[in-house]
């Protein structure tokens, strides 16, 4: 046995505790995510779940034809190329806010990290009572004469669900960011005062700088958060809402109400693919980053 | 990456041979059990998956096992109707919570199809059946039909047909719903106006036209168009012209067409103009008339029949072909991954009898033309009393020359006339303008078509 191979030994040894430990969550992914995905990929290739007839990849084909999966697949990319980066910039603003205040910061945070406890249901029931037709809005903007909107059935309607994802989501990155910005030497400020680097300068070379990190974590976060949004858009609007958010989530619902596997597995394997890819890279291009920071 | 292609290509061939394999041994199977038919033994286990409890298909599944004591069915009932009773003393069901939602009870069934464990006998009112059609999910009962000799002597074959398709018949009707419209007589004898004497069957404008004429021409107060609302109406001139509406076949819908909006703006008008009480008519204490009144076949029958009924030339509603319209009561489809196909149509074929369609708990008159009389004849002598009476012979002819004039399906699924009731009713309710209605009907019809 060559020295390598000592050296992998002893360090399996000294950490047998915590792989013993991350085994039993990996064998959960693997036997209630990784197999069944593999398992369920296909139905991606027959014509009917039912029948599974061999089509090879016609269904992948109509999937790109297919005008409500593409709606879907636009309606996603619009939602979070709006909420993920507002969610980004407003926790972050939030998080420093937070961070100066030396009063009450901890009830503060408090504050907004309640609707994270607050069960979809509740949530929506909240929701609905403040946008319906009849809702705590209109009869609020009917004060001042305008006429009322059902906002989620309207074009506004996306406004609508980026509001609520951030209302949900703020707190959670916010709580990240203020670890973020702690961890960050106080040495670094005093030294850029020195020099004579201005509070923008400061921002822009120190905090920014010394938040990519968390930056990483927080989008990889914010990007698995915005599908869950999902939940309570369905609960509001059911299978079928407005087509400003009709989202890929929806297409694949209703594909498994009306038995459609074959489209399903294929919507799905193509999220997956676009997800498991980005993260990949996110991740790549984080570890760069973090060891140029260290050096 | 070369290997990992090349493995990944021979497994996706082999399942694909596996399939090809499984299928033409069924296929095979299939042309066993048709030569084996004729002297199969019936026997075996099933299950049937109800949505409600459905209180005679529990007994005919006791009865079915009498019969045949080596068989076993078991009934499946997702949830059960439960009662209060109000501080008045009326017995009231409850509306069923989220855990036993109708969509809870098509997702617990969707799960149980795709694991190949649903149920043999599937009661499929609820289903989005043009979905399930697709998808393979139902047993095409055309030659089990055929084969049992169902005929026009025994059964209402003009109901059973209202299960067929294109692509055959994938459900077994045992009863029907569709609507008697009658006008009132006082107004009709006030105006003289009235259909045509030999009218058979009406259609709901032709309907509505005399019903305008009649509430206009009389000097009686509190006379409106019916007990209905402006959406009601406008549902209905859908439904008759539904063929201009959506294209089954080729799966497209033209709620866009002016058409469509004209008739939303139509009946908005109609309540505009009065036309609709708004909720002033006291029941109790108040002279009322409404010119017409839409009612299920047995109930309209014995209001038709009264000695002094106030009803006028009661008769079916039919579409602007003059072909009745009716909806499909208490469908049984077989589920095809079925290993028992045989007992479950045997089982179903035991429903359609005149044992089972006679039975009390069956409580309308059903498809089955020798127990027509008796049901007919027992919700007659419900009806029957010293104040309002009438021959009951009468009835029973009455009832089945309206059963004999069904003849097309109104809705053929539940999700498509949800879809357009609801953005209809949005409409009356104005959250939409008619266009707005129209182009959310356009694109939800379209997408539950083309999703």
């Amino acid at each position: 046995m060559n020295n390598n191979n000592l050296e992998s030994v002893r360090k399996l040894r000294k950490n047998k505790t915590a792989y013993l430990m991350l085994s039993a969550s990996l064998l959960g992914f693997l036997f209630f995510y990784i197999i069944p995905y593999f398992i369920s990929m296909f139905y991606a290739f027959v014509d009917n779940p039912l029948s599974k007839s061999f089509v090879g990849l016609i269904n992948y084909r109509d999937l790109f034809n297919n005008k409500y999966f593409l709606r879907g697949l636009k309606n996603t990319i619009i939602f979070m190329c709006i909420s993920i980066p507002l969610n980004m910039i407003i926790s972050l603003g939030l998080a420093m806010i937070c961070n100066k205040i030396k009063v009450f910061s901890k009830y503060l945070n408090l504050v907004f990290l309640i609707p994270l406890a607050i069960p979809s249901a509740t949530t929506a029931f909240f929701w609905k009572q403040v946008f319906s037709l009849n809702g705590f809005l209109n009869k609020f903007l009917g004060i001042f004469n305008f006429e009322a909107v059902d906002w989620l059935n309207s074009k506004y309607s996306m406004y609508i669900m980026v509001f609520i994802f951030l209302w949900k989501n703020i707190g959670y990155n916010m709580i990240l960011f203020i670890a973020g910005l702690n961890n960050i030497p106080k040495s670094y400020y005093e030294c850029a005062q020195l020099e004579g680097a201005s509070r923008w300068q400061q921002f822009r070379i120190v905090t920014l700088t010394y938040l990519v990190p968390t930056f990483f974590l927080v989008f990889i976060m914010t990007f698995i958060n915005s599908f869950k949004v999902f939940k309570e858009i369905y609960i509001l609007t059911g299978d079928n809402p407005h087509e400003n958010i009709y989202i890929l989530q929806h297409f694949m619902n209703n594909m498994f109400m009306s038995l459609n596997y074959p489209k399903l597995v294929s919507s799905i394997s193509i999220l997956i693919t676009v997800i498991v890819s980005l993260i990949i890279v996110m991740f790549i291009f984080e570890g760069r980053v973090s060891k140029n920071l260290s050096e | 990456m070369k290997r990992i292609l090349v493995l990944l290509m021979c497994v996706l061939i082999t399942l694909s041979g596996c399939t090809q394999n499984s299928k033409d041994v069924i296929d095979h199977a299939d042309e066993v059990t048709q030569t084996e038919k004729a002297d199969k033994k019936i026997e075996g286990e099933i299950t049937v998956s109800l949505l409600d409890e459905m209180e005679f298909v529990d007994i005919a599944a006791e009865k079915f096992m009498d019969k045949y004591p080596n068989t076993n069915i078991n009934v499946e009932t997702f949830r059960e109707t439960e009662f209060i009773e109000t501080t008045d003393g009326a017995v009231m069901s409850v509306a069923p919570t989220e855990e036993f939602s109708t969509e809870s009870y098509l997702q617990q069934l969707n799960t149980k199809i795709m694991s190949g464990k649903a149920a043999d006998v599937i009661f499929t009112n609820p289903l989005p059946m043009i979905k399930y059609r697709e998808m393979g999910v139902f047993e095409d009962l055309t030659d089990y039909i055929d084969e049992k000799g169902i005929d026009e002597e025994n059964y209402f074959m003009n109901i059973i047909n209202l299960g067929k398709s294109e692509k055959g018949q994938f459900e077994m009707p045992l009863s029907v719903y569709f609507d008697i419209i009658s006008f009132d007589k006082e107004l009709v004898d006030d105006s003289g106006i009235k259909p045509n004497e030999n009218l058979k069957s009406i259609s709901y404008s032709d309907a509505l036209k005399i019903a305008i004429d009649l509430v206009d021409n009389t000097n009686r107060d509190n006379t409106y168009l019916s007990i209905g609302r402006a959406y009601e109406v406008a549902y209905q001139l859908v439904e008759e012209n539904l063929e201009d509406f959506i294209d089954f076949d080729k799966k497209k819908s033209y709620f866009d067409k002016k058409e469509f909006i004209d008739i939303l703006e139509y009946a908005k008008k109609l309540d505009q103009e009065g036309y609709f009480d708004k909720g002033t008519i006291d029941f109790y204490n108040m002279e009322y008339h409404f010119a017409y009144d839409i009612d299920f076949p047995s109930q309209a029958a014995a209001f038709t029949l009264y000695d002094d009924s106030i009803s006028y030339q009661s008769m079916p509603i039919c579409n602007k072909n003059g072909k009745v319209m009716a909806r499909m009561g208490s469908a049984f489809g077989i589920n095809s991954q079925s290993e028992n196909k045989d007992l479950a149509w045997e089982f179903i074929y035991f429903l359609m009898s005149e044992e089972v369609q006679s039975m009390p708990s069956f409580y309308t008159t059903g498809i089955n033309k020798g127990s027509f009389d008796a049901s007919a004849g027992r919700y007659a002598e419900m009806m029957n009393s010293d104040e309002f009476s009438f021959e009951i012979s009468d009835y029973k002819n009455l009832l089945r020359t309206w059963y004999e004039q069904v003849d097309v399906n109104r809705f053929a699924d539940y999700n498509l006339s949800n879809i357009i009731y609801e953005e209809m009713y949005n409409y009356f309710e104005d959250v939409c303008t008619a266009e707005e209605a129209s182009k959310n009907i356009q694109d939800r019809v379209d997408k539950y078509f083309n999703e």
